[in-house]
Protein backbone atom coordinates (compact mmCIF):
# COMPACT_ATOMS: atom_id res chain seq x y z
CA UNK A 1 0.00 0.00 0.00
CA UNK A 2 2.87 2.41 0.74
CA UNK A 3 4.62 1.86 -2.64
CA UNK A 4 1.29 2.32 -4.24
CA UNK A 5 0.77 5.44 -2.65
CA UNK A 6 4.16 6.67 -3.76
CA UNK A 7 3.60 5.50 -7.08
CA UNK A 8 0.01 7.36 -7.36
CA UNK A 9 2.43 10.48 -5.89
CA UNK A 10 4.61 10.44 -8.58
CA UNK A 11 1.94 10.58 -11.42
CA UNK A 12 0.31 13.59 -9.05
CA UNK A 13 4.11 15.01 -9.44
CA UNK A 14 4.35 14.82 -13.40
CA UNK A 15 0.64 16.02 -13.67
CA UNK A 16 1.34 19.62 -11.85
CA UNK A 17 4.66 19.67 -14.38
CA UNK A 18 1.92 19.25 -17.23
CA UNK A 19 -0.66 21.65 -15.62
CA UNK A 20 1.97 24.56 -14.90
CA UNK A 21 3.04 23.67 -18.33
CA UNK A 22 -0.37 24.87 -19.96
CA UNK A 23 -0.71 27.55 -17.98
CA UNK A 24 3.10 29.00 -18.74
CA UNK A 25 1.75 29.00 -22.50
CA UNK A 26 -1.98 30.75 -21.53
CA UNK A 27 0.51 33.35 -18.96
CA UNK A 28 3.35 33.74 -21.83
CA UNK A 29 0.39 34.50 -24.43
CA UNK A 30 -0.84 37.27 -22.16
CA UNK A 31 2.17 38.47 -21.61
CA UNK A 32 2.58 39.06 -24.94
CA UNK A 33 -0.88 40.68 -25.53
CA UNK A 34 0.34 42.92 -22.60
CA UNK A 35 3.04 44.26 -24.54
CA UNK A 36 1.03 44.87 -27.39
CA UNK A 37 -1.56 46.82 -25.27
CA UNK A 38 1.40 48.93 -23.64
CA UNK A 39 2.97 49.70 -26.45
CA UNK A 40 -0.34 51.12 -28.00
CA UNK A 41 -1.09 52.98 -25.00
CA UNK A 42 -4.86 51.21 -23.76
CA UNK A 43 -4.00 51.50 -20.02
CA UNK A 44 -7.42 49.79 -19.42
CA UNK A 45 -6.67 46.80 -20.95
CA UNK A 46 -2.90 46.85 -19.70
CA UNK A 47 -4.63 46.85 -15.91
CA UNK A 48 -6.97 44.45 -16.92
CA UNK A 49 -4.30 41.75 -18.22
CA UNK A 50 -1.90 42.37 -15.43
CA UNK A 51 -4.38 41.89 -12.53
CA UNK A 52 -5.30 38.63 -14.51
CA UNK A 53 -1.74 37.58 -15.12
CA UNK A 54 -1.41 37.58 -10.87
CA UNK A 55 -4.43 35.63 -10.78
CA UNK A 56 -3.18 32.67 -12.99
CA UNK A 57 0.14 32.74 -11.10
CA UNK A 58 -1.61 32.68 -7.63
CA UNK A 59 -4.15 29.98 -8.67
CA UNK A 60 -0.94 27.57 -9.84
CA UNK A 61 0.76 27.80 -6.38
CA UNK A 62 -2.68 27.24 -4.15
CA UNK A 63 -3.17 24.38 -6.30
CA UNK A 64 0.23 22.96 -6.14
CA UNK A 65 0.69 23.81 -2.05
CA UNK A 66 -2.32 21.99 -1.43
CA UNK A 67 -1.55 19.05 -3.32
CA UNK A 68 1.87 18.92 -1.96
CA UNK A 69 -0.40 19.07 1.77
CA UNK A 70 -2.38 16.69 0.73
CA UNK A 71 -0.01 14.41 -0.76
CA UNK A 72 2.39 14.66 2.00
CA UNK A 73 -0.52 13.78 4.92
CA UNK A 74 -1.57 10.74 2.35
CA UNK A 75 1.45 9.42 2.55
CA UNK A 76 2.40 9.73 6.35
CA UNK A 77 -1.27 7.97 7.23
CA UNK A 78 -0.28 5.13 4.67
CA UNK A 79 2.77 5.00 6.76
CA UNK A 80 1.57 5.05 9.95
CA UNK A 81 -0.96 2.26 9.52
CA UNK A 82 1.30 0.39 7.20
CA UNK A 83 4.79 -0.13 8.44
CA UNK A 84 6.22 -1.64 11.75
CA UNK A 85 7.10 1.36 13.46
CA UNK A 86 4.13 1.23 15.82
CA UNK A 87 5.05 -2.51 16.98
CA UNK A 88 8.52 -1.49 16.83
CA UNK A 89 8.03 1.28 19.41
CA UNK A 90 5.59 -0.05 21.36
CA UNK A 91 6.61 -3.45 21.97
CA UNK A 92 9.96 -4.42 20.42
CA UNK A 93 11.73 -2.06 22.04
CA UNK A 94 10.80 -2.17 25.42
CA UNK A 95 11.28 -6.01 24.36
CA UNK A 96 14.69 -5.92 23.82
CA UNK A 97 15.42 -3.80 26.51
CA UNK A 98 14.15 -6.77 28.68
CA UNK A 99 16.26 -8.88 26.94
CA UNK A 100 19.01 -6.83 27.66
CA UNK A 101 18.44 -6.21 31.22
CA UNK A 102 18.27 -9.88 31.46
CA UNK A 103 21.69 -10.42 29.85
CA UNK A 104 23.20 -8.04 32.29
CA UNK A 105 21.35 -10.26 35.10
CA UNK A 106 22.79 -13.60 33.59
CA UNK A 107 26.60 -12.36 33.04
CA UNK A 108 26.72 -11.05 36.51
CA UNK A 109 25.50 -14.07 37.93
CA UNK A 110 28.09 -16.12 35.82
CA UNK A 111 30.69 -13.54 37.08
CA UNK A 112 29.29 -13.78 40.65
CA UNK A 113 29.29 -17.78 40.31
CA UNK A 114 32.71 -18.35 38.89
CA UNK A 115 34.47 -15.94 41.48
CA UNK A 116 32.57 -17.28 44.32
CA UNK A 117 33.53 -20.86 43.56
CA UNK A 118 37.13 -19.83 42.84
CA UNK A 119 37.47 -17.97 46.55
CA UNK A 120 36.31 -21.65 47.70
CA UNK A 121 39.13 -23.57 45.61
CA UNK A 122 41.91 -20.96 46.86
CA UNK A 123 42.27 -21.96 50.23
CA UNK A 124 41.95 -25.69 49.26
CA UNK A 125 45.41 -24.97 46.83
CA UNK A 126 46.94 -23.28 49.84
CA UNK A 127 46.23 -26.46 52.17
CA UNK A 128 47.54 -28.65 49.48
CA UNK A 129 50.72 -26.43 50.06
CA UNK A 130 51.48 -25.84 53.47
CA UNK A 131 50.75 -29.48 53.83
CA UNK A 132 53.38 -30.83 50.82
CA UNK A 133 56.09 -28.48 51.85
CA UNK A 134 55.95 -29.80 55.60
CA UNK A 135 55.62 -33.15 54.38
CA UNK A 136 58.94 -32.61 51.67
CA UNK A 137 61.38 -31.33 54.58
CA UNK A 138 59.85 -34.36 57.05
CA UNK A 139 61.09 -36.51 54.14
CA UNK A 140 64.53 -34.59 53.46
CA UNK A 141 65.05 -35.19 57.00
CA UNK A 142 64.36 -38.88 56.96
CA UNK A 143 66.38 -38.97 53.46
CA UNK A 144 69.18 -37.84 55.79
CA UNK A 145 68.92 -40.06 58.40
CA UNK A 146 67.94 -36.99 60.89
CA UNK A 147 64.86 -38.34 62.07
CA UNK A 148 64.54 -40.22 65.44
CA UNK A 149 62.21 -43.52 65.74
CA UNK A 150 59.19 -41.20 67.60
CA UNK A 151 59.32 -38.51 65.17
CA UNK A 152 59.36 -40.59 61.99
CA UNK A 153 55.96 -42.53 63.76
CA UNK A 154 54.66 -38.67 64.10
CA UNK A 155 55.75 -38.25 60.26
CA UNK A 156 53.36 -41.47 59.37
CA UNK A 157 50.67 -40.17 61.49
CA UNK A 158 50.97 -36.50 59.26
CA UNK A 159 50.97 -38.18 56.06
CA UNK A 160 47.65 -40.37 56.75
CA UNK A 161 46.26 -37.43 57.93
CA UNK A 162 47.39 -35.12 54.58
CA UNK A 163 46.81 -37.97 51.98
CA UNK A 164 43.16 -37.94 53.35
CA UNK A 165 42.43 -34.22 53.71
CA UNK A 166 43.89 -34.11 50.32
CA UNK A 167 42.09 -36.61 48.24
CA UNK A 168 38.60 -34.84 50.03
CA UNK A 169 40.25 -31.29 48.69
CA UNK A 170 41.34 -32.02 45.35
CA UNK A 171 37.79 -33.73 45.07
CA UNK A 172 36.03 -30.51 46.34
CA UNK A 173 38.92 -28.48 43.39
CA UNK A 174 37.26 -30.90 40.73
CA UNK A 175 33.29 -29.71 41.79
CA UNK A 176 34.05 -26.31 42.04
CA UNK A 177 36.27 -26.25 38.35
CA UNK A 178 32.88 -28.11 37.32
CA UNK A 179 30.67 -25.07 38.45
CA UNK A 180 33.28 -22.30 36.89
CA UNK A 181 32.44 -24.91 33.71
CA UNK A 182 28.93 -24.56 34.19
CA UNK A 183 28.82 -20.73 34.77
CA UNK A 184 30.27 -20.34 31.44
CA UNK A 185 26.90 -21.27 29.95
CA UNK A 186 25.64 -17.83 29.76
CA UNK A 187 28.09 -17.35 26.58
CA UNK A 188 25.59 -19.22 24.57
CA UNK A 189 22.19 -17.78 25.90
CA UNK A 190 23.36 -14.34 25.98
CA UNK A 191 24.90 -14.96 22.54
CA UNK A 192 21.32 -15.90 20.97
CA UNK A 193 19.56 -13.10 23.02
CA UNK A 194 21.97 -10.38 22.05
CA UNK A 195 21.35 -11.80 18.12
CA UNK A 196 17.79 -11.16 18.20
CA UNK A 197 18.08 -7.86 19.50
CA UNK A 198 20.61 -7.43 16.90
CA UNK A 199 18.27 -8.31 14.67
CA UNK A 200 16.20 -5.63 15.93
CA UNK A 201 18.06 -3.16 15.26
CA UNK A 202 18.41 -4.01 11.45
CA UNK A 203 14.39 -4.01 11.37
CA UNK A 204 14.42 -0.48 12.82
CA UNK A 205 17.09 0.74 10.03
CA UNK A 206 14.79 -0.73 7.55
CA UNK A 207 12.20 1.22 8.86
CA UNK A 208 14.10 4.47 8.99
CA UNK A 209 15.43 4.06 5.47
CA UNK A 210 11.69 3.59 3.85
CA UNK A 211 11.04 7.09 6.10
CA UNK A 212 14.09 8.44 4.27
CA UNK A 213 12.77 6.82 0.84
CA UNK A 214 9.10 8.29 1.54
CA UNK A 215 11.10 11.90 2.06
CA UNK A 216 13.52 11.77 -0.89
CA UNK A 217 10.44 10.84 -3.12
CA UNK A 218 9.06 14.41 -1.83
CA UNK A 219 12.23 15.90 -3.11
CA UNK A 220 11.91 14.10 -6.19
CA UNK A 221 15.38 12.73 -5.37
CA UNK A 222 15.52 8.73 -7.27
CA UNK A 223 14.19 6.29 -5.10
CA UNK A 224 16.31 3.52 -3.22
CA UNK A 225 15.81 0.05 -3.52
CA UNK A 226 16.22 -1.94 -0.44
CA UNK A 227 15.67 -5.83 -1.77
CA UNK A 228 17.27 -7.17 1.62
CA UNK A 229 14.87 -5.85 3.79
CA UNK A 230 12.21 -7.91 2.19
CA UNK A 231 14.75 -11.41 2.06
CA UNK A 232 15.07 -10.71 5.89
CA UNK A 233 11.39 -10.58 6.86
CA UNK A 234 11.19 -13.61 4.73
CA UNK A 235 13.85 -15.86 6.35
CA UNK A 236 12.68 -14.29 10.04
CA UNK A 237 13.61 -17.34 12.32
CA UNK A 238 10.38 -19.13 13.82
CA UNK A 239 12.33 -20.20 16.85
CA UNK A 240 11.84 -18.38 20.15
CA UNK A 241 15.63 -18.69 21.12
CA UNK A 242 16.41 -18.55 25.52
CA UNK A 243 13.32 -17.69 27.81
CA UNK A 244 13.63 -14.08 29.09
CA UNK A 245 11.70 -13.66 32.37
CA UNK A 246 8.61 -11.42 31.99
CA UNK A 247 8.62 -11.72 27.64
CA UNK A 248 7.45 -15.39 27.38
CA UNK A 249 3.74 -16.44 26.41
CA UNK A 250 3.24 -18.48 29.20
CA UNK A 251 0.50 -20.36 27.82
CA UNK A 252 3.13 -21.58 24.84
CA UNK A 253 6.15 -21.61 26.99
CA UNK A 254 7.78 -24.37 29.79
CA UNK A 255 9.40 -23.13 32.44
CA UNK A 256 12.15 -25.24 32.77
CA UNK A 257 13.31 -28.96 32.69
CA UNK A 258 10.84 -30.14 34.92
CA UNK A 259 8.00 -29.06 32.88
CA UNK A 260 9.75 -30.69 29.85
CA UNK A 261 10.24 -33.58 31.35
CA UNK A 262 6.48 -33.55 32.66
CA UNK A 263 5.75 -33.22 28.97
CA UNK A 264 7.24 -35.89 27.37
CA UNK A 265 6.69 -38.50 30.00
CA UNK A 266 2.71 -37.74 29.29
CA UNK A 267 4.07 -38.60 25.71
CA UNK A 268 5.09 -41.70 26.10
CA UNK A 269 8.61 -41.23 26.94
CA UNK B 1 26.69 -47.92 28.76
CA UNK B 2 30.19 -48.57 26.75
CA UNK B 3 32.13 -45.49 28.15
CA UNK B 4 33.97 -45.69 25.02
CA UNK B 5 31.35 -44.83 22.46
CA UNK B 6 31.80 -41.83 19.84
CA UNK B 7 29.76 -38.82 20.82
CA UNK B 8 29.32 -36.15 18.35
CA UNK B 9 28.17 -32.96 19.89
CA UNK B 10 26.75 -30.52 17.75
CA UNK B 11 26.71 -27.24 18.59
CA UNK B 12 27.25 -23.27 17.19
CA UNK B 13 28.62 -22.04 20.56
CA UNK B 14 31.94 -23.12 21.12
CA UNK B 15 31.54 -22.27 24.41
CA UNK B 16 28.63 -24.68 24.72
CA UNK B 17 30.33 -27.61 22.92
CA UNK B 18 33.10 -27.48 25.12
CA UNK B 19 30.98 -27.44 28.22
CA UNK B 20 29.14 -30.45 26.97
CA UNK B 21 32.71 -32.21 26.22
CA UNK B 22 34.32 -31.45 29.64
CA UNK B 23 31.17 -32.56 31.05
CA UNK B 24 30.84 -36.30 29.09
CA UNK B 25 34.58 -36.19 29.95
CA UNK B 26 33.64 -36.17 33.92
CA UNK B 27 31.03 -38.46 33.73
CA UNK B 28 33.74 -40.71 31.79
CA UNK B 29 33.22 -40.05 28.56
CA UNK B 30 36.53 -39.29 26.78
CA UNK B 31 35.62 -40.32 22.96
CA UNK B 32 34.02 -37.11 21.30
CA UNK B 33 33.88 -35.27 18.57
CA UNK B 34 32.49 -31.86 17.39
CA UNK B 35 30.58 -29.98 14.32
CA UNK B 36 29.31 -26.62 14.48
CA UNK B 37 26.00 -27.22 12.89
CA UNK B 38 23.91 -29.44 10.74
CA UNK B 39 25.47 -29.54 7.42
CA UNK B 40 29.08 -30.01 9.32
CA UNK B 41 27.41 -33.23 11.66
CA UNK B 42 25.90 -34.68 8.25
CA UNK B 43 29.01 -36.00 6.78
CA UNK B 44 30.55 -36.62 10.02
CA UNK B 45 27.74 -39.11 10.82
CA UNK B 46 28.06 -40.83 7.20
CA UNK B 47 31.54 -41.50 8.20
CA UNK B 48 30.27 -43.94 10.74
CA UNK B 49 31.78 -44.57 14.23
CA UNK B 50 28.99 -42.14 16.14
CA UNK B 51 27.34 -44.09 18.99
CA UNK B 52 25.68 -41.25 20.15
CA UNK B 53 24.39 -37.67 19.39
CA UNK B 54 24.04 -34.46 21.24
CA UNK B 55 22.93 -31.94 19.45
CA UNK B 56 21.40 -28.12 19.45
CA UNK B 57 18.00 -27.04 17.90
CA UNK B 58 18.77 -23.71 16.66
CA UNK B 59 22.20 -23.25 14.79
CA UNK B 60 22.67 -21.78 11.66
CA UNK B 61 22.98 -23.39 8.01
CA UNK B 62 21.07 -26.72 9.33
CA UNK B 63 19.16 -26.94 12.57
CA UNK B 64 19.23 -29.71 15.34
CA UNK B 65 15.76 -30.83 14.01
CA UNK B 66 16.52 -31.17 10.72
CA UNK B 67 19.77 -33.23 11.58
CA UNK B 68 17.55 -35.54 13.78
CA UNK B 69 14.86 -36.06 10.83
CA UNK B 70 17.92 -36.91 8.81
CA UNK B 71 19.23 -39.05 11.20
CA UNK B 72 15.86 -41.38 12.12
CA UNK B 73 15.32 -41.25 7.56
CA UNK B 74 19.36 -42.89 7.59
CA UNK B 75 19.03 -46.07 7.69
CA UNK B 76 22.66 -46.95 8.67
CA UNK B 77 22.25 -43.79 11.65
CA UNK B 78 18.10 -44.72 12.35
CA UNK B 79 18.87 -46.53 15.72
CA UNK B 80 21.59 -43.63 16.71
CA UNK B 81 19.88 -42.48 20.47
CA UNK B 82 19.64 -38.58 19.99
CA UNK B 83 19.59 -35.98 22.95
CA UNK B 84 18.64 -32.64 22.19
CA UNK B 85 20.21 -30.02 24.35
CA UNK B 86 18.51 -26.56 23.63
CA UNK B 87 17.33 -23.01 24.42
CA UNK B 88 14.18 -23.73 23.00
CA UNK B 89 11.46 -24.61 25.49
CA UNK B 90 8.12 -24.34 23.81
CA UNK B 91 5.34 -26.53 24.17
CA UNK B 92 4.57 -27.28 20.58
CA UNK B 93 8.45 -27.50 19.73
CA UNK B 94 8.82 -30.58 22.48
CA UNK B 95 6.35 -32.45 20.49
CA UNK B 96 7.96 -31.37 17.55
CA UNK B 97 10.85 -33.10 18.37
CA UNK B 98 9.62 -35.73 20.14
CA UNK B 99 7.50 -36.71 16.96
CA UNK B 100 10.97 -36.27 15.16
CA UNK B 101 12.08 -39.46 17.46
CA UNK B 102 14.38 -37.52 20.03
CA UNK B 103 15.36 -39.95 22.98
CA UNK B 104 16.19 -37.27 25.47
CA UNK B 105 15.73 -33.04 25.36
CA UNK B 106 17.40 -30.85 27.87
CA UNK B 107 16.86 -27.03 28.13
CA UNK B 108 19.78 -24.59 28.91
CA UNK B 109 20.89 -23.25 31.24
CA UNK B 110 20.87 -27.21 32.51
CA UNK B 111 23.02 -28.57 35.83
CA UNK B 112 25.94 -32.01 35.67
CA UNK B 113 23.31 -33.52 37.35
CA UNK B 114 20.51 -33.33 34.55
CA UNK B 115 22.61 -34.18 31.36
CA UNK B 116 23.92 -37.24 33.90
CA UNK B 117 20.21 -38.13 34.64
CA UNK B 118 18.96 -38.12 31.02
CA UNK B 119 22.29 -39.70 29.56
CA UNK B 120 21.46 -42.73 32.15
CA UNK B 121 18.02 -42.92 31.32
CA UNK B 122 18.25 -43.16 27.42
CA UNK B 123 20.75 -45.94 27.93
CA UNK B 124 18.78 -47.59 30.42
CA UNK B 125 15.98 -48.07 27.98
CA UNK B 126 18.29 -48.74 24.97
CA UNK B 127 20.28 -51.60 27.20
CA UNK B 128 17.26 -53.15 29.34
Amino acid sequence: MLEKSCQSNNINLSEWKYMSEVVDEAFIKRAKDLVVSAEAGKDEEVRAILDELAAMKETTLFTELGKLTRELHETFKAFRSDSRINELAESDIPDARERLHYVISMTQQAADTTMTQIENAIPLCEHITEGTEELLSSWDRFTRKEMQVEEFRQLIKTLKVFLQTANKDSKDLMSYLNEVLMAQSYQDITGQIIYKVIQLVEDVEGNLVNLIKLSSDHLGIEKLSDPEQKDKDKNKSILDGPVVPGLADKAETLSGQDEVDDLLSSLGF
Amino acid sequence: MNKDMKILIVDDFSTMRRIIKNLLRDLGFTNTVEADDGLTAVPILANGGIDFLVTDWNMPGMQGIDLLRHVRADENLSKMPVLMVTAEQKREQIIEAAQAGVNGYIVKPFTAATLKEKIDKIFERIDG
